[in-house]
C-alpha cells in the first residue's frame, strides 16, 4: 500500500478513535452523586383529598319541585374540597409546611406534594402532621418517630388514611 | 453572525483536514445527517434483539438485562453496549449536524422546512433514549425516571405528581414496563417518520452512509463496545440511593441541570431553545433568491428539472388544455435559485436557431440567452489568440477564477457549475476555444449539494443532458477547488493549456443555429 494510503487510514482511525472516545467518556463521566455526601433523603409524597367543604344534604320538596324533572335527583353534595396541609418536622426544626389546593377547576380533586428533602443521615426526630380539613385545625393526623438513617437511605412519607393514616416506608 | 462565520470556519477546517484521510464521501463531518441516520438503523437493528430477549417485568427487567450482559457478553453484551454507544453517537452526530447546518446558513428560506422539521426530531431522539435507560431499571433509571416526572409535573397538567409513580416498590408493576417498552418503540417509530419528512424537500437526500462511512461507524462502534462494555448500575431500590450514579451526558445532562435550577428553569431553557429554532429561519430570513420560471411554451415535460432540483422545487403538473401532457411548474418558496433546472433543461442550449434563446425553465437574471450572449463575448475576447485559448466555465462559489484571465483564458461564472449545460462546452469548442476549464466546489462543499456531482456526470454521459461524445474530452478539465485554493487553480489551468498546446488548435467549426439543431435539443426528452 502507498505510503500515502496508510497515513490516510491512520489519520482515519485516530479521528474515529477521538470520537469513539468521546463518546464513550461522556456515556459515563462525570459521574454524579444524587445526594450530598453523607446525607439522607427524606421523600415527601402525598396525593389526598381533603373532606367535603359542605356535606351532602337531601333537597326539599320545593327545591324539587322547581327543578326539571330528569334532574330531581334528591341529594345535592357541593364538591368542592378542604385544601390540605403538610408539615414535616425534623428535630424540630420545620422542613416542609405546605397547605396544598385540591386540583380540578372546581377544586374538588386531591390534593398533591411531591418534596425531596436531603436530610444529614443519623439520628432523627421526624413529626409529619397532615390536616385534611383545614376548618378544624385540631383534628389531625400525625405520626411522630425516632429514624435512623443510614448515608443514601430514602425515607418515604406518605399519607393513606385506609393504612392509618401517615406511612413511614 | 461572527460567531456563526467563526464556528463555520472551524467546521470547514475539520472537514478539510478528514477529507485527506476518508475523501469527501465517507468524511464523517460531510455527511452527520447521513451518519445519523446509519446510526439510528444501527439503533434498530439492536434493538430488535435486545427487545427479544428483554423481560418486561419490575423483577425481570434488571435481571434479564443483566444476563445478557454477564452470561453472554460476546454477543448480548456487545449487543447492548453497541445499542448503547450508537445512541449516544447519533444524539452526538445530531447536535453536529444541528450546529453545522445553522453555522452555514442553512436553515432560511429554501432550506427552513428541513430546519423547522428537524426541531421536533430533538425532542423525540431525546425522548426516545430517556425511555431507554428506564427499562434497565437501575440506580441511574430510578434518577432519570423521578427527574423527568418532576419535570412533567411542573407544568401542572396532572392531577397526581407523576412522580408518585416511582417512590415506593408498591406503586410500579409489571405493566409500567409494557408502557416503557411500548414508549421506547413508539417514540423512534416516530422519529424515523420524522426524519422521513426532514427530508422531504432534500431532492435526492444521503440517507444511505457510503459503505466506507458505515464501516468506520460500526467499527467504533463495535471497539467501543468491547474496550468498554456498557452496564448498568446498582438495581432500582426506592429505599437506597448510591452514594454516586454513571451519567450519560449526551442523554440524561437535563436531570443534573434542573437539580441544579428547577423545573421551571429547564422548561424555560428547552422551551425557549425550541421556539427559538422554530423561529430561527423567520428571524433571519437572508436575501431572497430570484426563482427560476418556466416557459411552457419551451418545456416538454421531461423532468429532468424535476429530478435534479436540489430542493424539491420543480414539479411536474398536467399541462392546461392537454390531456396528457406535462409540464413543470417551480415553487418559488423552496427556489434556491441555483440554476441546476437550467442545466439540465434539453431546450437551454445554444444550438438553437432562434434569434432570442428560451428555455422550458431558466433564471430570469442569468437565462440561456445572457449565457450565450456572454459567452460569445469571452470567445471573442480570445479569438486573437492563435492557440491554447481557454474558456473557464466557473462556480461563483469555488475558487476565484477571475485572476486566470488573459489573452488566451476568457471566463464565463455562473452561480453554480451545475448551471451549465453540456452543450454551451461544446459550443465554446466550436467558436473558439480550444479547450475548456470547468471550476466547481470542493468536493462536499457545493453549496447547492449536488452541482459539480451532477455535472460531472453529465460529462461523463450517465445523466441527461450529457455532453456529447463527439466532443474531445482530452480538450476538457474539471476541478474541483474552493476558495483559497487558486495556486492550484492557476496550475489546472497551466496542465490544460500545455496539453492544448500539445494537441495543437481546435478544429474550427462554427456552431450550428438551424432548425436541425433545435429540432435535436427539443428532441432531447
Amino acid at each position: 500500500m502507498p505510503r500515502r494510503g496508510a497515513t490516510a487510514i491512520l489519520r482515519g482511525v485516530l479521528a474515529w478513535g477521538a470520537f469513539g472516545a468521546l463518546i464513550v467518556m461522556l456515556s459515563h463521566a462525570p459521574s454524579i452523586a444524587p445526594l450530598p455526601e453523607g446525607a439522607a433523603m427524606l421523600q415527601v409524597s402525598i396525593a389526598h383529598a381533603g373532606v367535603r367543604l359542605a356535606p351532602c344534604r337531601r333537597l326539599s320538596a320545593e327545591e324539587l319541585a322547581v327543578r326539571a324533572p330528569n334532574m330531581r335527583a334528591p341529594e345535592i353534595c357541593p364538591r368542592g374540597r378542604s385544601p390540605v396541609r403538610v408539615t414535616v418536622t425534623l428535630d424540630g426544626r420545620v422542613l416542609l409546611d405546605e397547605t396544598l389546593a385540591p386540583s380540578g377547576l372546581a377544586r374538588d380533586g386531591t390534593s398533591s406534594l411531591y418534596r425531596r428533602l436531603p436530610i444529614p443521615a443519623g439520628e432523627h426526630r421526624l413529626t409529619v402532621r397532615v390536616i385534611d380539613d383545614l376548618r378544624r385545625p385540631a383534628h389531625a393526623f400525625e405520626r411522630s418517630a425516632t429514624l435512623k438513617l443510614v448515608p443514601g437511605r430514602v425515607l418515604s412519607v406518605d399519607f393513606k388514611p385506609a393504612r392509618g393514616g401517615i406511612v413511614l416506608s | 453572525m461572527a460567531a456563526a462565520n467563526a464556528i463555520d470556519g472551524a467546521f470547514v477546517a475539520a472537514e478539510r483536514g478528514l477529507d485527506a484521510a476518508f475523501g469527501a464521501r465517507a468524511n464523517p463531518l460531510r455527511n452527520l445527517g447521513t451518519l445519523a441516520f446509519f446510526l439510528f438503523w444501527v439503533l434498530a437493528a439492536t434493538g430488535i434483539y435486545l427487545f427479544i430477549t428483554f423481560d418486561t417485568s419490575v423483577e425481570g427487567a434488571y435481571a434479564s438485562i443483566e444476563a445478557l450482559t454477564t452470561k453472554q457478553w460476546w454477543l448480548g453484551g456487545v449487543v447492548r453496549s453497541v445499542h448503547r454507544y450508537a445512541a449516544d453517537a447519533f444524539v452526538a452526530a445530531t447536535l453536529l449536524h444541528l450546529v453545522r447546518e445553522w453555522a452555514a446558513g442553512r436553515y432560511r428560506r429554501f432550506r427552513a422546512f428541513s430546519w423547522i422539521s428537524g426541531v421536533p426530531l430533538l425532542w423525540l431522539m431525546y425522548a426516545s433514549g430517556i425511555v431507554g435507560y428506564w427499562l434497565v431499571w437501575d440506580a441511574r433509571a430510578q434518577i432519570s425516571a423521578l427527574a423527568t416526572a418532576q419535570w412533567l409535573d411542573a407544568t401542572g397538567l396532572t392531577a397526581e405528581p407523576m412522580a408518585r409513580n416511582f417512590v415506593g416498590a408498591e406503586s410500579v408493576g409489571d405493566r409500567l414496563f409494557s408502557l416503557f417498552a411500548f414508549l421506547h418503540i413508539g417514540l423512534p417509530l416516530a422519529l424515523l417518520g420524522g426524519m422521513w419528512i426532514h427530508v422531504q424537500r432534500i431532492g435526492q437526500p444521503r440517507t444511505v452512509a457510503p459503505r466506507a462511512l458505515a464501516s468506520a461507524a460500526l467499527a467504533m462502534l463495535l471497539v467501543a463496545a468491547l474496550l468498554h462494555p456498557a452496564t448498568s448500575q446498582a438495581p432500582w431500590d426506592p429505599l437506597q440511593l448510591p452514594a454516586t450514579i454513571e451519567l450519560d451526558w449526551f442523554l440524561l445532562f437535563m436531570h443534573p441541570l434542573m437539580e441544579a435550577t428547577s423545573p421551571a428553569v429547564l422548561w424555560a431553557l428547552t422551551g425557549g431553545a425550541t421556539l427559538l429554532l422554530v423561529a430561527l429561519p423567520a428571524l433571519l430570513p437572508g436575501p431572497k433568491p430570484v426563482a427560476a420560471v418556466v416557459d411552457p411554451a419551451n418545456c416538454n415535460g421531461c423532468a429532468r428539472c424535476t429530478v435534479d432540483c436540489p430542493y424539491q422545487a420543480v414539479l411536474l403538473v398536467p399541462a392546461p388544455g392537454v390531456r396528457t401532457g406535462r409540464q413543470v411548474e417551480v415553487i418559488a418558496d423552496r427556489c434556491a435559485a441555483c440554476g441546476l433546472c437550467a442545466g439540465a433543461c434539453p431546450s437551454s442550449t445554444p444550438f438553437r436557431s432562434t434569434e432570442t434563446l428560451a428555455a422550458g425553465i431558466d433564471m430570469p437574471d442569468a437565462d440561456v440567452q445572457r449565457q450565450r450572449v456572454k459567452l460569445e463575448a469571452a470567445l471573442a475576447r480570445i479569438a486573437q489568440a492563435t492557440a491554447g485559448r481557454i474558456i473557464v466555465f466557473a462556480c461563483a462559489e469555488a475558487a476565484n477564477a477571475a485572476a486566470l484571465e488573459d489573452a488566451r483564458t476568457a471566463l464565463l461564472d455562473m452561480r453554480c457549475i451545475g448551471m451549465l449545460p453540456p452543450s454551451f462546452i461544446e459550443y465554446a469548442l466550436r467558436a473558439g476555444a480550444d479547450g475548456a476549464l470547468l471550476v466547481a466546489c470542493r468536493e462536499g462543499e457545493c453549496r447547492y449539494r449536488i452541482g459539480a456531482e451532477l455535472t460531472a456526470q453529465r460529462l461523463a454521459g450517465e445523466r441527461q443532458p450529457i455532453l456529447r461524445k463527439s466532443v474531445p474530452r482530452e480538450r476538457l478539465r474539471m476541478v474541483a477547488l474552493a476558495a483559497g485554493e487558486e495556486d492550484d487553480l492557476v496550475a489546472a489551468r497551466d496542465a490544460l493549456r500545455r496539453a492544448l498546446d500539445a494537441l495543437g488548435p481546435a478544429p474550427r467549426l462554427r456552431p450550428k443555429r438551424d432548425a436541425s439543431a433545435e429540432r435535436t435539443a427539443r428532441g432531447h426528452a
